[in-house]
């Protein structure tokens, strides 16, 4: 399939890596890390949504979850920060897992799968809000404690940096499934389950597996926000604000790319920005643009960013060849 | 189990919210059955309804009986427009742009009324008035459940649903406390839709 | 007599009040070409679909090899080499032709690279070597036609349910395809194929099944089954096949 090799991952990531170097601002690096951030909760969503067409509109099922469990395990359990992390990853990978055997057994798709996904996350959301577990109504606080054996650091490149490593991951796992038969198997199901089935792929296996790989690295990201933040509640771990920055990031950028996830992220948050210089800080208004963006790229670039330069790519090569188009039969 | 004096009464709430969700849950499923698509907006010109009529009685004094004369063309000429100019030619027919487009839609109207009226309840002193409801998401998926219960496209479903559904929530805030009194509803939600996702009277999903 | 490669064994199939297969049994031997024809609405993909897992029958068994198959999922068949193609095509609209036909390479192939160069050998078979970059989207019927015969084929199947796979082509179309679809079954593929393309199946099968109204009314080498009065009443219409033979001699 055609795509990024490793050797364009590597670049990109080598140039992202720079940023700490060039730039002071705290505010410019925290801007590029929650980029980051939404980067790689919308990698999560495009391994399902992107390649494998199953829109999900519960992805903060598996990105709360994520946070929840290494927020619990560390300040209920003590239990190392690292540890806690790589915890809450396989937990979200549970819950996707969970659900996933729930709604593909049961055959669901279209969007009947993006509503019983919301229904889900907003189930988690509703008992995350009152369970004594996780804080209720107040929330967990992370103690505060700047070691790197805690996984928290005094400066904000760590953090940076980590978030990249995280993303550079899930790009390269992402640019693996595309080359492998598991991918090609997963566009077969986006494109036409019973096709699929006709030629021996094992389309329910097939999603779940999906959806699994695809709640891990969105638990991740979930992991990492509580780590940076130090703070997590029921809205902001299971809210429907990360649902959709979770689908818009690879819609905006390219949905079924590599790289759609980053790109779409990097505009999106630029996005945000730019309204909140506009428009001050009242709540609810980057959410509109959001909105507005998504209805826009639906609507003129259904394959995001990424689309538009192939497009523009096909039409340099046009202009260049002078072969004429030979008939297909 | 507790006494009838107050399992009554919470039924009977359960019943009036009920037959507002029915309401609801009807305008879903008319857009299912003819359309054969999920519409995420649904919710949202819900509360921008309930906004409309709110700022109707605050500022022209009008009842909101009498405001639901005038907003019901309203509204009408409104979803015939977004149908025509926006979700028509963004989505292009395919399902899954329908729902993109729709949620964005949904994401959009909410948030606008969000920035626009800020997320303070609001009340209406009336004779005979009831609480604006915890809006947004809920209202959708609350309005969801209903129509899958009583499956796509069926008009009894959707009232009969939307009965049985108020009288859940009454239920499950009574007994499980004021907060969690959704959560009975999503679950069922999940549930119906995992093992019969054709509902007790509807089509096949 | 050795055990068939397929046995259909007394299947019924009911929709409701409708039954669309009525106690239908038959035998595809290895390494032959058999026909399934039948006026529209026979039931024919029904019975394929049956065959093939994507429906269970209401009554009745399917045997491969003598082991009973009867409601095993699409894929798992796929996997024991019964691969069916779809009246309607049903391409990967948004992959390219190879793309296409990789997929169904990979049913025996784990590595890409592999799967990839046996498409590619598939594709030329079929003659769609020049079309492999084509967006699955951009073929014509014909082409879609035999993209949808090459994933399969690229499954390597043992036993092939071609279902109408010349139906919408033109006579030249056709006459590609015939000598493509003979030479699958030179090459030790088994064949089932559902047509309504009377040339072709004169011409390709060895044996044919005439369902009607969800019944199996005949059966034989083609000539035969085809001048059956039987048959002839089923596609002409009560009384056909008396009117035809005073009129001297039954053509179908």
């Amino acid at each position: 399939m055609r795509g990024p090799s490793i050797a364009h991952i590597v670049l990109v990531i080598a140039v992202l890596a720079t940023v700490p170097l060039l730039t002071t601002s705290n505010v410019v690096l925290n801007f590029f890390t929650v980029a980051l951030l939404i980067a790689l909760v919308g990698q999560g969503w495009n391994v399902l949504g992107g390649y494998g067409g199953q829109y999900s509109f519960g992805h903060a099922a598996f990105f709360g979850t994520g946070a929840y469990v290494s927020a619990i395990l560390q300040m209920r359990y003590g239990v190392n920060a690292w540890i806690a992390f790589a915890l809450g990853l396989a937990g979200g990978a549970l819950v996707g897992a969970a659900i996933g055997a729930l709604t593909f057994r049961s055959g669901l798709k279209g969007s009947y799968f993006a509503l019983v996904t919301l229904a889900f996350a907003e189930v988690l959301r509703i008992l995350a809000s009152v369970a004594p577990i996780t804080g209720a109504g107040v929330g967990i606080l992370i103690t505060l404690d700047l070691r790197p054996q805690a996984f928290q650091f005094q400066s904000r490149a760590p953090f940076y940096w980590i978030i990249l490593a995280l993303v550079a991951a899930s790009l390269v796992i992402v640019r693996l499934i595309e080359r492998s038969r598991f991918g090609a198997w997963l566009v077969a199901v986006r494109e036409n389950e019973d096709a699929a089935q006709a030629v021996g792929v094992d389309t329910a296996r097939v999603k779940l597996a999906a959806m699994t790989i695809s709640a891990a690295i969105t638990a991740a990201g979930g992991g990492f926000y509580v780590q940076y933040f130090l703070f997590i509640d029921s809205g902001i771990a299971y809210g429907p604000w990360i649902s959709i920055e979770a689908l818009l990031a690879p819609i905006v950028g390219g949905i079924g790319t590599v790289f759609g996830p980053l790109i779409g992220a990097l505009v999106v948050k630029t996005l945000g920005e730019l309204t909140k210089l506009i428009a001050g800080d009242a709540p609810g208004l980057d959410l509109v643009i959001y909105g507005g963006v998504l209805v826009l790229i639906v609507a003129f670039a259904p394959y995001g960013i990424a689309g538009l330069l192939a497009d523009l790519r096909v039409r340099f090569a046009r202009l260049r060849s002078s072969v004429p188009e030979r008939a297909h039969g | 189990m507790l006494s009838p004096v107050i399992l009554v009464p919470a039924i009977l709430n359960g019943l009036l919210t009920g037959a507002v969700y029915g309401l609801i849950a009807l305008g879903l499923t008319l857009i299912y059955g003819v359309l054969h698509i999920i519409n995420f907006a649904h919710g949202a010109l819900l509360t921008a309804a309930m906004f409309a009529a709110f700022f109707a009685h605050r500022w022209l004094g009008l009842d909101p009986y009498l405001a639901a004369i005038v907003l019901t063309p309203l509204f009408f000429v409104l979803g015939y427009c977004l149908q025509r100019f926006v979700i028509g030619p963004a989505a292009r027919g395919e399902d899954r742009n329908i729902l993109l487009v729709t949620l964005g839609l949904a994401v959009v109207i909410e948030n606008m009324l969000l920035y626009a009226f800020g997320a303070d309840t609001r009340t209406l002193n009336l004779d005979y008035a009831f609480n604006v409801v915890d809006l947004g998401i809920a209202f959708v998926l609350i309005a969801f459940t209903i129509v899958v219960l009583g499956g796509m496209g069926s008009v009894t479903g959707a009232l009969v649903g939307g009965l049985f559904i108020g009288v859940v929530e009454s239920l499950c805030g009574l007994y499980l406390g004021e907060s969690l009194g959704q959560i009975g509803i999503f679950v069922m939600f999940i549930l119906v839709l995992l093992f019969r996702p054709r509902g007790l009277l509807g089509e096949r999903a | 007599m050795a055990e068939p490669l397929l046995r259909v064994e007394r299947v019924f199939k009911r929709f409701g009040g409708l039954l669309a297969v009525d106690n239908v049994s038959l035998a595809v031997e290895a390494g032959r070409i058999t026909a399934l024809i039948g006026p529209n609405g026979a039931g024919k993909t029904t019975l394929f679909s049956i065959i093939s897992g994507f429906l269970p029958p209401s009554e009745g068994r399917v045997f491969h090899r003598g082991a009973d198959i009867t409601g095993m999922p699409p894929h798992l068949l796929a996997r024991r080499g019964i691969v069916r193609t779809f009246q309607i095509v049903q391409p990967f609209a948004g992959l390219t032709v190879h793309e296409n036909i990789t997929i169904g390479a990979h049913l025996s192939r784990r590595s890409r690279a592999e799967a990839l160069a046996a498409a590619a050998e598939v594709a030329s078979t079929v003659g769609l070597g020049d079309f492999l970059d084509r967006p699955a989207a951009s073929l014509t019927v014909a082409g879609r036609k035999r993209l949808e015969v090459a994933r399969a084929l690229a499954a390597e199947p043992e036993l092939l349910l071609l279902d109408e796979v010349l139906a919408g082509l033109n006579p030249t179309e056709v006459a590609t395809m015939v000598p493509i679809i003979r030479a699958l079954a030179d090459h030790g593929t088994t064949i089932l194929m559902i047509e309504h393309v009377m040339q072709a199946v004169m011409s390709l099968a060895e044996h044919v099944f005439v369902l009607a109204e969800g019944r199996i009314i005949a059966e034989g080498p083609p000539q035969v089954a085809v001048g059956d009065p039987r048959v002839v009443e089923a596609y002409l219409g009560h009384g056909a096949a008396a009117r035809l033979s005073a009129a001297g001699g039954a053509h179908v």
